[in-house]
């Protein structure tokens, strides 16, 4: 069987191999992410991290076989015959509070989006997004499409650290930094929700394809929130 | 129960196995011993299986009083290992009795080192391993590091191997304040400016006092990005080097993000990565470029040498 989605392997150190689509046509981080878990179910022993749109797997130099992993990976890809689901699962509300205290970045994104606070704030809440993908730190979601309206590139300079909760924009995408560390994306509010709680039995609340909205609080109620 | 008792608590000690595996598409970080090398060769030298929890001391290490008798063994960056106030050395099984005081010191050469116990250091499991990930608070004890007034507890360990053979021909790696890294080119070597492709064997880099089990942030002549330095986010491993706008290269340890959307400019071979973890803030540091083969071959070669490793 010839599958419906070329992709190509390189290799892109002694332990890694990067795998892409050969045509940008279908829904990536999708077809990636269903991919991801087919190797996950067939192989024991590899590391695999989906990403936008391509997906990227460690094997052992010493103790696999590349070409063999390469060989499964290529008939894997024969199995993904529905790379997009037209539509959505389940919708999860996330609150944010927009205030100066949690938007750190919130005057340079009005510099250069030119618009005020509010509009800033309805461009980002007033929306359903996608989660795309998961990744980053545990628990962090990757979410679009953000409207073009307030789309920033990544800070030239990271920052060594964002509090847990953090809300940030680059690019087309926003996300959720649900553990404080290191971050590279201009932060636009806060939510006081746990988004990775490891006394869960399931530790992860949010998964690729949920649909996700957010929704504006005001401090008061963020404290609230933190409280219970 | 309570077999270790801390005194002090070094600048950052944590329980480490090497790591937590197969959850990385989830976003949970490998995790574990920052120099793996280190942890694994300590438990070699104990006959215990390589993944089992060590301590990891970073720069200076705890003093803590046993209520057991352990042997117990230091390896890893240069640290004085006292026991009731006699120096003992590294990479020596030596018994310490209950009730004896065992100290380690500040780091003279490299920055982490791994003790091992006879017995197991009982951690807190989370997704099949022990390895403390700070910014989750989760593994180790309590998800932290360990705290002044801290008990941990031993478990028996039941395994046993020989592992001599393996250990006399394993190669100690060289400390110095100054590195030399190999590296293969990453993904995005491309979007180097050809100065900085030209540069980047040359430059003198830093190790930035910023720096964590997550990434060590490097200082030097700013290296030149085409198209910004913003793409798609895209996987993230240990030994990644990711270079965002600024031009300044960080190079991923342990607890590397699963995903990131800087540029991958290098890849730190497999040879040198578990050097990561003995950098520390001050060091000087280049880099050498060499081949994915040559790379594969200086990896199976030191696996043949040392076959320990090759499970790391």
């Amino acid at each position: 069987m010839v599958s419906q989605f070329p992709i190509v392997i390189e290799e892109i150190s002694e332990d890694l191999l990067q795998v892409k689509l050969k045509e940008n046509k279908i829904d990536y981080p999708y077809f990636f992410w269903q991919l991801s878990q087919h190797i996950l179910k067939s192989q024991n022993n590899l590391e695999v991290v989906p990403g936008e749109d391509s997906l990227v797997i460690q094997f052992n130099p010493v103790l696999q076989d590349r070409e063999e992993i390469k060989e499964e990976i290529y008939k894997l890809t024969e199995s993904i015959d529905a790379p997009v689901k037209n539509k959505l699962e389940r919708s999860i509300t996330v609150p944010v509070c927009y205030d100066d205290e949690f938007a750190l970045d919130m005057k340079n994104i009005l510099n250069h989006t030119g618009l005020s606070r509010r509009e800033v704030i309805g461009e980002h809440c007033h929306r359903k997004y996608e989660v795309k993908m998961i990744g980053f730190t545990p628990g962090f979601v990757y979410l679009g499409e953000l409207s073009e309206k307030i789309k920033l590139p990544r800070l030239t300079n990271p920052r060594p650290f964002v509090p847990k909760g953090s809300i940030g924009i680059a690019n087309n995408r926003t996300g959720i930094y649900p553990i404080q560390g290191p971050a590279g994306w201009s932060i636009i509010g806060r939510t006081p929700i746990n988004l990775f709680d490891t006394k869960r039995i399931n530790p992860f609340l949010i998964l690729p394809r949920m649909e996700l909205i957010f929704e504006q609080i005001t401090k008061s109620e963020f404290n609230a929130m933190l409280r219970d | 129960m309570k077999d270790i008792e801390f005194i002090s608590s070094g600048v950052l000690t944590t329980i480490q196995d090497l790591g937590r595996r197969r959850w990385r598409n989830m976003g949970v970080p490998l995790s574990g011993a920052a120099d793996p090398e280190s942890s694994a060769l300590a438990n070699a030298l104990m006959g215990k299986n390589i993944n089992s929890p060590v301590l990891e001391s970073t720069f200076v290490g705890p003093k803590f009083k046993l209520h057991t008798s352990q042997n117990i063994v230091l390896v890893g960056a240069i640290m004085e290992l006292k026991i009731d106030g006699i120096s003992v050395p590294h990479k020596t099984v030596i018994t310490a009795d209950s009730g004896s005081i065992v100290e380690i010191g500040r780091a003279t050469h490299g920055c982490r080192s791994y003790l091992a116990f006879t017995d197991n250091i009982i951690g807190a499991d989370f997704l099949g391993s022990v390895s403390t990930y700070l910014p989750s608070k989760l593994g180790g004890l309590k998800g932290r590091m360990i705290q002044k007034g801290d008990f941990i507890s031993l478990e028996k360990n039941d395994y046993k191997e020989d592992y001599q053979e393996a250990i006399e021909t394993s190669q100690q790696a060289n400390y110095s304040h100054s590195w030399l890294i190999r590296v293969t080119e990453g993904p995005e070597y491309d979007l180097l400016s050809t100065s900085s492709k030209d540069e980047i064997e040359n430059n003198q880099y830093l190790v930035d006092k910023d720096s964590d089990r997550m990434g060590v942030r490097l200082n030097g002549s700013p290296l030149k990005i085409d198209e910004h330095g913003d793409m798609i986010s895209s996987p993230m491993f240990p030994g990644t080097i990711q270079c965002p706008a600024n031009g300044q290269p960080i190079m991923l340890g342990p607890d590397a993000q699963t995903l990131g959307g800087y540029p991958r400019i290098l890849q730190v071979a497999k040879i040198d990565r578990a050097l990561i973890g003995q950098l520390r803030p001050g060091d000087q540091l280049r880099f050498k470029k060499i081949s994915l083969q040559e790379a594969g071959e200086l990896w199976r070669d030191k696996a043949i040498s040392f076959p320990i490793i090759s499970h790391i």
